[in-house]
């Protein structure tokens, strides 16, 4: 037998020496119940997983609840289908009237430039995501995760390549996006955005690519530290979606020159 | 062959529990709150059962200290738990170390028992 080494005398580990030996039932019981709660907790986790939820305790419920998020976005998809509408009554109205046709081209112009309407173009995708690699080094791990900082320099360097519309996962970024890292997520236009990062920008492909890949510049240095971090591709055809954020302006008047003459300042 | 019913008896209760837990669908929001209550009562399972598997070999084994001490341990590691929350500290921390470092404990007397047993009937062949 292999288990010879149990000595015959004394306590072997469920051959008690002791008269009564119920304690094997028990700890089968036991084992039992710990299968249970094994289990439970298993599929607890994954269950978090799943969701997407983050593991908190009571009284600091996780974040918003999903319900809430649903019907954020609902709003949001109501904003972009009212802004749609509008300016195809815009487009309506103008009909007809060459004053109005003039004005109207002008105010979708500027609708375009501020990101309030969907546009598409040929462009660049790129997918950017956390590195499946792990480092116990301090300075290299910090490389290894895609930060707020990542984006920023991302979006200064296709602003810079003249991209003409750019998003980060659905969000538009006009000239009011913040892009910040609010504990572990990054939130763009104020909305929490999460890896893997699709990055969408019109303009010229190859300008937007090389400006990406100038020596020395982003994508340089995320490939010495993992390629498998981003993926880059030029298309013919991309479609940038629309800002749904707030278009609110409570500070900012535009300035009237009274110098330039009287029908400017009366106005 | 007793040693295996045990073992046996985990494995049918992980198997009873994921099948029985994969059959009611828990909303994220909810499962994230339970979590930790869970883990603990796990682990406080884990600490009875590797005390009772201690004191079986001590051969000082009392069945109501073994079960009153897994409910008791649990109740108190969930208490501490809540109450962490409400207060706002970490408490359930307490509950793990506590518990964690029990685990340990009975787990390397367990080892050594076993170990002292095996040299001991190595040095028993070899003189005969």
């Amino acid at each position: 037998m292999s288990w010879q080494w149990v000595p015959r005398k004394g306590a072997g580990l469920f051959t008690s020496s002791h008269r009564h030996q119920p304690w094997l039932w028990q700890v089968t019981a036991l084992c039992f119940i710990l299968g249970l709660l094994v289990a439970g907790s298993l599929q607890t986790v994954s269950t978090i997983r799943r969701s997407g939820t983050a593991p908190g305790r009571v009284g600091f419920g996780g974040g918003i609840s999903p319900s809430m998020t649903a019907t954020l976005r609902q709003r949001e998809k109501e904003i972009a289908d009212l802004r749609e509408k509008q300016t195809a009554l815009e487009n309506v109205l103008a009909e007809g009237s060459g004053k109005l046709q003039a004005l109207n081209e002008e105010l979708q112009k500027v609708k375009l430039l501020s990101g309030l309407t969907e546009v598409e173009g040929p462009g660049i995708f790129m997918m950017l995501q956390d590195s499946k690699r792990r480092s116990n080094r301090a300075f290299e791990s910090e490389r290894l995760i895609v930060h707020d900082y990542d984006l920023q320099m991302l979006v200064n360097e296709l602003t810079a390549s003249g991209a003409e519309a750019i998003s980060i996962n659905g969000q538009r970024v006009i000239s009011r996006t913040a892009i910040r890292c609010v504990g572990p997520a990054i939130m763009v236009n104020s909305v929490p955005v999460v890896p893997p990062f699709e990055i969408l920008a019109i303009g010229d492909p190859g300008t937007l690519a090389g400006g990406l890949n100038l020596p020395g510049g982003y994508l340089d240095d995320l490939r010495a530290t993992d390629p498998a971090m981003f993926r880059l591709e030029r298309r013919e055809r991309v479609r940038v979606p629309a800002y749904t954020g707030s278009t609110e302006v409570r500070w900012a008047k535009p300035v009237v020159d009274s110098s330039r003459g009287k029908e400017a300042s009366k106005k | 062959m007793t040693w295996l019913l045990p073992i046996g008896a985990m494995f049918l209760g992980i198997l009873v529990g994921w099948i029985g837990f994969s059959r009611v669908s828990i909303p994220g929001e909810l499962a994230g709150i339970y979590a930790p209550y869970l883990s603990l009562a796990t682990l406080a399972g884990l600490d009875t059962l590797l005390g009772g598997i201690r004191a079986g070999i001590e051969g000082r084994f009392q069945d109501d200290i073994f079960v009153s001490g897994f409910v008791l341990n649990t109740l108190l590691a969930a208490g501490l738990a809540y109450l962490g929350d409400r207060i706002g500290v970490d408490l359930f921390l307490a509950a793990v170390v506590a518990l964690g470092s029990r685990v340990f404990l009975n787990l390397s007397l367990i080892r050594r028992y076993y170990l002292t047993n095996l040299t001991l009937a190595r040095r028993k062949e070899g003189s005969s």
